[in-house]
């Protein structure tokens, strides 16, 4: 008795273990969710040991970014790219701060234009300290000065249109393209693909599978979807996050400004209102003025009307990014044709007689437009929209390219449809593996590095049939009948309702029980001719032990039985769906 | 010379450009070749001030403005000419009066103006400058004070730049030194912008001045222009050191180039053994200012 009370013991104990495994708390690189397929329900599969999951079930495999790139880290160290990478940030970061304090003041100088001239001064010298004590930059600021110096040389003028500081500042704007291009080669160097692969294991051998997202297989051939990881360390991270901020807000702020400059332009334009009464005003001095003038005026200042018209237009579709579109030189334009203009029809207006109120209206808002479009064009010159819209760009490319490093490129989940995987038994296990194959040449030797091996077991979780034969000793329990004919074998056929269980290894692979109904032919009347018998059975251990009750419907009797079933299968009939289906 | 003479109002006296040419062609009593690019530049500065002012006279037309400016263009030339040294400015004064062509509306050109460029430089540019001096004597009232009367250097206007420089005053080693304090102490008294003194003829302060004079006359950060005074003359360097000595700079011998703000104070000095490269001297620069 004792000793079958520790044989219970010892197998409630396992059945235990098995029943609840001990979940860690650490971050998996993968974590693996099961949906069954008939109510959808997903449920996690246990983290450690060797998980049970439905044959006929979807397998969703959830690969956790930050736990791959830890583990790549963990595993390989950082890449020399990596290491490089604080450095160039470093310096990402002082020239996008000196970007940063320029658009601020640019803004400034917008919001308030009586901008008191020192605090542009603070800026140029604290801006000049910064650069001054980087030994590249200040090789850079060399180099760019010159450029500008050549230029200036060839053309003087330059002087007017282009600002020195703001040319070199211009063209550090295209060192921040050119940290895009370093940044974007670091990044390319420092991933790690990282792939996802399955495969079923049993008697025979092993077969891989696939899994949606991360492969394609077509004609029998696995091809990899290009998956990757970033080995950046968590510092590294911040960094790149705090730049990303960085460039945001200057991306923002250029486009603020650019917008606070087409505002204020806007506000200039009503100052030209006089063009459009000079026809009015033509048209009242039209007796005084000769025909010849009249029509030379007429023309030259609807010329003049269209082209204001024409540049507020454009204005009023301008984009932050269209770095094609130049202001300055269309509004310089614009005052070069003024004053031809001027020139043109002043001389005709000046010899026409004065004592005619409209023709000093004429002469008057001729005067006025040319001083107005004057001034607007000083504004337009002195304003750097194009080292603003370089500013815009670059800042934006530069958010982009950072979140790339945020962003591994790997999907979200992959999924192993087990059902389409093809033939397959209940006890077939499944292996997954999370791989990082290095770009180039390989790491410690290896060609990839497994971070993660995982392997499940496949059974036949929901209700379904197993039929079984086998062989009865029927004991006819009310039949009068010599001892000699008790527990006569008697061949039988029984279709089995079985479950699986989830948790436990014992039951799925030992005990894995069963009840059905169960036909057998005894020869109770022992005249040579089997009776029919059916009735219900139970069965365990694999269905090899089966016991159960039945009726002899030949001498209408009942009979009990025992049963040993042989060690074969015959195609069962699960009632959900098919164990082994032939896709 | 015009097909229709143009009707001038002749030359006011007293008015601003006037006095402006006027002083242009007032030479030194003596000028040696050696100072002649000094002081050509100097008068031409004056003649460009007189030529600014003249173009917003309203009262004037095209034709008259033009007479007039190369008018007082021979005359600047005369005065060297005169003083035998007309081959020595022939072209700079030929450039400048291309440039009053250039610089005039077609209907106020006569018509000899037009095909200068392609004639014998510089001849055939000074020609046409005596005629339109001739032609406008000859237009206008015949009672023109004396124009080209000596005047002492003290007269002399600093430069605005020398020949192959955007701004910077070249003081030749060989400089009549009276001339060259002159200079130097107009550059000194200059108090407008931030300036650059750039000292001695080494190769050093070659280079500087070479990287120095577009940074000063485009430094950029929406800041003033600035000037810059190459002081060649041997004889002039212990001026400038007793000057250094004044403003409490101990090792004024060693200095390269100075660097002062607009309100004439010092500001950086770079010795012979300091890096001078572009960065330096926009620094210098923004911290003058």
């Amino acid at each position: 008795m004792r000793r079958r009370s520790s044989i219970f013991a010892i197998i409630a104990g396992f059945y235990c273990l098995q029943s609840f495994p001990v979940y860690t708390q650490s971050t998996a690189v993968l974590v693996i969710e099961e949906v069954n397929r008939s109510n959808g329900r997903t449920v996690p599969v246990p983290e450690m040991g060797l998980a049970i999951v439905d044959i006929n079930s979807q397998l969703l495999l959830r690969p956790n970014r930050e736990a791959v790139r830890l583990r790549a880290l963990q595993t390989i160290g950082q890449t020399p790219a990596a290491k490089q990478l604080s450095d160039r940030i470093q310096r990402i970061e002082r020239a996008l701060r000196e970007q940063e304090r320029l658009v601020m003041y640019i803004r400034r100088a917008i919001e308030t234009p009586h901008q008191p001239p020192d605090s542009l001064l603070l800026l140029l010298r604290a801006t000049m300290r910064d650069i001054g004590s980087d030994t590249l930059l200040r090789e850079r600021y060399n180099q760019y000065s010159r450029e500008y110096t050549e230029q200036l040389r060839i053309d003087p003028s330059l002087r007017e249109r282009e600002d020195r500081f703001l040319y070199i500042l211009g063209r550090y704007n295209e060192t921040l393209d050119s940290f895009r291009q370093e940044l974007k080669a670091l990044e390319k160097s420092a991933r790690m693909r990282f792939s996802l692969r399955a495969f079923r294991k049993d008697r025979s051998g092993g077969q891989r599978l696939h899994i949606e997202n991360f492969d394609q297989f077509e004609q029998g051939q696995f091809f990899e979807v290009e998956n990757w990881a970033l080995v950046f360390s968590a510092d590294q991270l911040e960094q790149l996050q705090k730049l990303r901020e960085l460039a945001g807000s200057l991306n923002q702020n250029a486009e603020w400004s650019l917008q606070d400059f087409r505002e204020r332009l806007f506000e200039m334009l009503p100052a030209l209102r006089c063009i459009e009464q000079i026809p009015t005003e033509l048209r009242l001095a039209s007796e005084t003025i000769p025909r010849n003038v009249f029509s030379l005026l007429d023309s030259t200042w609807n010329q003049l009307r269209e082209q204001v018209d024409g540049l507020r237009d454009e204005l009023m579709t301008l984009s932050s990014g269209a770095n094609g579109y130049d202001v300055k030189a269309r509004w310089s334009a614009l005052r070069a044709q003024v004053e031809l203009l001027y020139q043109k029809t002043m001389g005709q207006l000046e010899a026409l007689p004065q004592t005619n109120v409209h023709v000093r209206n004429l002469l008057n808002c001729a005067q006025q437009t040319r001083a107005d479009i004057e001034r607007i064009e000083r504004f337009v010159r002195a304003f750097p929209d194009k080292y603003l819209r370089r500013v815009y760009l670059a800042s934006d490319e530069l958010v982009d390219e950072v979140l790339r490093f945020e962003l591994d490129q790997i999907p979200e989940v992959g999924t192993l449809d087990l059902v389409y995987t093809g033939r397959r038994e209940p006890g077939d296990e499944l292996l997954i593996q999370a791989l990082l194959v290095p770009e180039g040449e390989a790491v410690f030797g290896q060609r990839f590095i497994v971070l993660y091996e995982r392997a499940l077991v496949m059974i036949q979780v929901g209700p379904h049939t197993a039929a079984r034969v086998g062989l009865l000793m029927a004991n006819p329990y009310t039949l009068q009948q010599p001892e000699a004919a008790r527990f006569r074998f008697t061949p039988s056929a029984g279709l089995l309702l079985k479950f699986g269980h989830r948790r436990s290894h014992f039951y799925n692979r030992f005990f894995d029980p069963g009840i059905g109904i169960v036909t057998a032919s005894p020869d109770f009347s022992l005249d040579g001719i089997p009776e029919f018998g059916a009735g219900l059975v139970a069965t365990a251990f694999r269905d090899i032990l089966s016991t159960g009750w039945c009726w002899n419907f030949g001498i209408n009797k009942p009979f009990y039985f025992i049963g040993v079933n042989l060690p074969f299968h015959l195609p069962s009939m699960p009632p959900s769906a098919p164990a082994t289906p032939a896709r | 010379m015009y097909p229709t003479p143009p009707k001038f109002l002749g030359i006011r006296f007293k008015s601003p450009w006037a006095a402006a040419f006027q002083a242009a062609v007032q030479l030194p009593e003596e000028v040696a070749a050696v100072d002649v690019p000094v002081v050509l530049a100097s008068q031409l500065a004056r003649w460009i001030a007189g030529s600014g002012i003249l173009m917003v006279d309203a009262g004037l037309s095209a034709a008259e403005r033009y007479c007039l400016r190369q008018f007082f263009l021979w005359k600047v030339y005369a005065a060297f000419e005169q003083r035998g040294l007309g081959t020595l400015v022939a072209e700079t004064i030929a450039r400048y009066g291309l440039d009053v062509i250039e610089e005039t509306p077609l209907s106020g050109l006569p018509t000899e103006a037009s095909g200068l460029r392609l004639g014998h430089f510089p001849e055939d540019v000074l020609k046409h400058i005596k005629a339109v001096h001739d032609y406008y004597s000859a237009q206008v009232p015949a009672d023109l004070p004396e124009t080209t009367s000596a005047a002492p250097i003290a007269v002399l206007r600093l430069p605005t730049t020398s020949e192959g420089y955007l701004c910077t005053v070249v003081l030749p080693a060989e400089m009549n030194i009276s001339l060259a304090r002159t200079m130097w102490r107009q550059f000194l008294q200059e108090n407008t912008a931030v300036r650059l003194i750039v000292v001695g003829r080494s190769a050093a302060a070659q280079a500087a001045v070479d990287i120095a004079d577009p940074i000063f006359f485009a430094p950029g950060g929406a800041q003033k222009p600035g000037r810059c005074l190459w002081a060649q003359t041997a004889s002039l360097t212990p001026d400038i050191c007793r000057w250094l000595e004044q403003q409490g700079y101990p090792q004024p011998a060693q200095a390269l180039c100075i660097v002062l703000r607009a309100n004439g104070t010092l500001s950086t000095v770079f010795k012979q053994s300091d890096v001078i490269d572009e960065f330096a001297l926009s620094e210098a620069f923004f911290n003058a200012c």
